[in-house]
């Protein structure tokens, strides 16, 4: 078995040198932030916490959710959900709401939740038409809209005249039409190109305005790529246990973080030059990596990571150890836990090493 | 926060401590406590080696056991979520309603509780719960599933295999580390899931997809969790949460299972009279409620008073969630998993001069102040959906002060004070009956034999308090706090953030 490799400054460094560096980055750093964290499991997460508190760093997963203005709550208002399998035995109407068709609809296709039949309509509304879909074809900057005007619909108001409207009615109507003819409907969503939070929010309305005549709900899909480990809800779910908020916590404290949304997310922080030393658990959001490059003269990292590669830097501190495999607890969206790797290979994990900073930590501070 | 080393003593005694100590009959009477190895003990024969510790002139209680409460699980978070300035709260300034759950762990000890429930865990979420209340320091927990939420429960309970529903239960109780079985609107989950909303109007209409109706699924899960042997019965909150007229499904409830075991969870939320969905004739039903109450001794209930002031409600019961958020037109946060149930979430600010909230004040201060057997009750506010347990003080006040209780009365809406009974019940609970409610009846209620009670035998969870004429000030700041025998709490700061026990129940193999 592999163990964690570490490099200093770009230069490959024994494991033992490159924790001692960033002990003292970190042990050094007038404001510490803490990000990342996504696709770490559950163990290295509460570790990393650990860590901040020891700090008083700030937090921030890099969530998208809290990087919106309007926040965590705007994008849950009234949601409803379900998960595929409720979708594979209940639906006989699947819409795919602007979702991107290739990705998000193969990930649905592998569960077998949208095989079309005589008893299921698969309907797709967006821009691109998927293969083997009904189309309703719709620009992207359309999805408030749309949902705004399907909601009004599905309440029983009619479709507004004009020509401006013509087409977003026209495809209104449709799916209405579809709608009225379903007994059960499932809508899959694709988060995360909603910067405002408004798409989701217009949507979850129309759906639970509908699900107040006949079931029907949402199954948000979420793309990662091949071989990252998901664990946005678990480091959203956990961070807000310890500290009330999924992200922007300015300063990490048990009994009652500073929650700043819009205001100490990782990008902001670091492009104001409030922190000097970054501690980046796991992949970070492309937003965040172009902030810690355009500031890197100023800033110390530490990167711990599964990636090979590693981004040029021009200037500032960086240790980088990369961890040999996550392994441990990740959160599904569903709520439920499930295992990843071995966890027997502890020795390798993301939580040793995270445990290790911080029990050196108050060494190098003292 | 650092903290000194623990006071980890294996042996002392407090000496000169006038106990109140319902499970034992010790009624202010002066007498020593011995503590040995986390546990109450006998007067030894040689007492060297035990620390003395003297608490002459104050008032000794068994540690406080909330057996109705929401501190974790996706519910709590969610509701951490949609009130952030509620969940940053320290003592001393604005109090939290959702605490994280450290501060949680903090707050509960300070104010002299050692145990607590949270009173509904769906079982697809009791692991991350788990997770979550590993960090809950110094109280012991345990948390009650939802079980009937889960598709084939409730399936199983629509049918006529006892059997079957009692394996059920008992493999979600084992596998989710639960205490008891909770339900949720008793097949409310089908309507919400597959009828039409509105469908649902009392415990007879026929539940859609499902050959039974909720009273018949109610009654099954009660028999079958009694059949298992589980300390606590089934913890019952009914249909109609929050309607006018709702008082009647209550009733319907407790008639349907009297001569059972049954816990009937947050009552005053289910006590209102007027019409249905009918807020202008919106009243108290309690009087019929407590009348059969008092004569079915199987029953027993938590009452869920509301006080006035900030907070979140929270509930499983996501179709009540959004009816009262129509109702009073604040964002609801739902979060509905069509195979494993749900829960809303919205924030609520109690107010004296609101109509509604101060019949919901009086109701639950009526039911307190007319049912006969304290030992049947558990203090409680649903926290947070009646208010933050931290006001447990001054709930305390409000019925073991009856001056308190009228002045207060005299600031709420002109409509509730003329026609609410309230004005009229003049009954003050005695410390030892405020002991009743918030330690020896729960943990009765609970089936925690080793707790609740300062016997030979039991926990050492024990709390010494400041005699004071100001019921509030007195119970919100015990001088010391003790769980397990380990000092945890001294007026007001944590001494000690060790962990306590996950209590979970053994269930007999099916």
């Amino acid at each position: 078995m592999t163990g964690p490799t570490a490099t200093i400054d770009g230069l490959t460094a024994p494991l033992t040198v490159a924790i001692e560096r960033a002990v003292s980055l970190l042990g050094q750093a007038r404001r510490v932030l803490i990000t990342g964290l996504t696709d770490a499991p559950l163990e290295a997460i509460a570790a990393a916490c650990d860590l901040a508190e020891l700090l008083g760093a700030a937090v921030d997963a890099g969530a998208d959710d809290i990087a919106s203005p309007a926040g965590p709550i705007l994008l849950r208002a009234g949601g409803m959900t379900a998960d595929l399998a409720e979708l594979r035995d209940r639906a006989d109407l699947v819409i795919a709401w602007f979702c991107d068709s290739a990705a998000a609809l193969a990930t649905v296709g592998e569960a077998g939740a949208v095989a079309g039949g005589p008893r299921r309509r698969l309907v797709a509304v967006g821009p691109r038409p998927p293969t083997g879909w009904e189309h309703i074809s719709l620009d992207a900057e359309a999805a408030v809209d749309a949902a705004r005007l399907l909601h009004a619909s599905l309440a029983g108001h009619e479709f507004p005249a004009g020509s401006a409207h013509a087409p977003l009615a026209t495809g209104c109507r449709t799916l209405a039409t579809a709608i009225g003819a379903a007994t059960c409907v499932g809508i899959l969503t694709q988060p995360g190109a909603d910067p405002l939070g408004l798409a989701a929010w217009a949507l979850a309305r129309a759906v639970r305005c509908l699900a107040h005549a006949k079931p029907a709900f949402m199954v948000p899909l979420r793309l990662v790529p091949e071989g990252i480990v998901d664990n946005a809800a678990g480091a959203q779910t956990l961070l807000t246990w310890r500290y009330g908020a999924g992200g922007g916590i300015a300063r990490a404290d048990r009994t009652g973080g500073h929650f700043r949304p819009a205001e100490c997310d990782a990008v902001r922080l670091i492009e104001r030059g409030e922190v000097d030393a970054v501690l980046a658990v796991g992949r970070l959001p492309a937003a965040t990596e172009t902030a810690i490059a355009d500031r890197a003269s100023d800033l110390s990292l530490v990167r711990l990571d599964c990636r090979s590669d590693e981004p040029p830097r021009a200037a500032g501190s960086c240790v980088h150890v990369r961890w040999y495999r996550a392994a441990g607890t990740v959160l599904g969206q569903d709520g439920r836990e499930r295992t990843i790797g071995d966890p027997a290979a502890s020795i390798d994990s993301l939580a040793m090493i995270l445990a290790l900073l911080r029990s050196r930590l108050p060494e190098a501070s003292a | 926060m650092t903290l000194p080393a623990p006071l980890s003593e294996p042996r002392f005694v407090l000496t000169g401590g006038t106990l109140h100590d319902p499970a034992t009959g010790r009624d202010g009477v002066v007498a020593d406590i011995w503590v040995e190895g986390g546990r109450i003990v006998s007067p030894p024969a040689d007492p060297a080696g035990f620390r003395r510790v003297d608490v002459s002139g104050r008032v000794i209680m068994p540690g406080g056991i909330d057996l109705h409460s929401h501190v974790a699980g996706p519910k709590v978070n969610a509701g951490r979520l949609i009130a952030p300035q509620l969940a940053a709260g320290r003592r001393g300034t604005c109090p939290a309603a959702v605490p994280t759950i450290h501060a949680t762990g903090l707050l509960y000890a300070t104010l002299g509780y050692t145990t607590v429930f949270d009173a509904a865990i769906p079982p697809a979420s009791a692991a991350i719960a788990h997770r979550e209340l590993a960090e809950l320091p110094i109280l012991d927990r345990g948390i009650y599933l939802l079980a009937a939420d889960e598709e084939p429960v409730l399936r199983a309970a629509a049918g006529t295999d006892a059997a079957k529903l009692a394996r059920l239960l008992a493999t979600t109780i084992s596998t989710g580390r639960g205490w008891a079985v909770k339900v949720a609107n008793p097949g409310g989950p089908a309507f919400w899931k597959r009828g039409r909303r509105g469908d649902q109007h009392d415990l007879d209409t026929q539940l859609p997809g499902l050959t039974a109706t909720p009273r018949q699924v109610l009654e099954r899960l009660a028999t079958a969790v009694t059949s298992l042997g589980l300390p606590h019965p089934l913890h019952v909150h009914t249909a109609n949460l929050g309607l006018p007229g709702n008082w009647r499904t209550l009733l319907e409830t407790m008639r349907s299972l009297a001569g059972r075991r049954a816990h009937l969870a947050h009552v005053q939320f289910h006590s209102y009279s007027g019409g249905d969905l009918d807020e202008g004739s919106f009243g108290s039903g309690v009087a019929p409620l407590v009348d059969f109450f008092n004569t079915h001794d199987d029953l027993t209930l938590d009452v869920g008073q509301v006080l006035f002031g900030d907070t979140v409600a929270m509930t499983a019961d996501a179709a009540a969630a959004e009816h009262i958020s129509h109702a009073t037109g604040v964002p609801l946060v739902s979060h509905d998993s069509h195979l494993a149930g749900g829960c809303g979430i919205l924030p609520i600010a109690y107010r004296e001069q609101t109509l509604i909230h101060a019949w919901q004040w009086a109701i639950g201060l009526e039911w307190f102040l007319t049912v006969t057997d304290p030992w049947r009750v558990a203090l409680s506010t649903d926290h947070p959906n009646g208010a933050c347990f931290t006001a447990y003080p001054r709930l305390m006040r409000l019925l073991g002060d009856a001056a308190f209780r009228r002045e207060a009365l005299a600031g709420i809406h002109p409509t509730v004070r003329s026609q609410s009974p309230l004005a009229g019940l003049n009954r003050e609970y005695s410390l030892q009956e405020l002991c009743i409610i918030s330690r020896a009846a729960p943990a009765r209620i609970a089936g925690l034999p080793h707790k609740g009670q300062l016997g030979v035998g039991a926990d050492a969870d024990i709390v010494v308090y400041r005699r004071d004429a100001d019921l509030a000030r007195m119970f919100a700041l015990p001088a010391q706090v003790y769980r397990g025998g380990l000092l945890v709490a001294e007026d007001g700061q944590p001494r000690s953030l060790e962990p306590g026990r996950l209590l979970s129940a053994a269930v007999p193999e099916q």
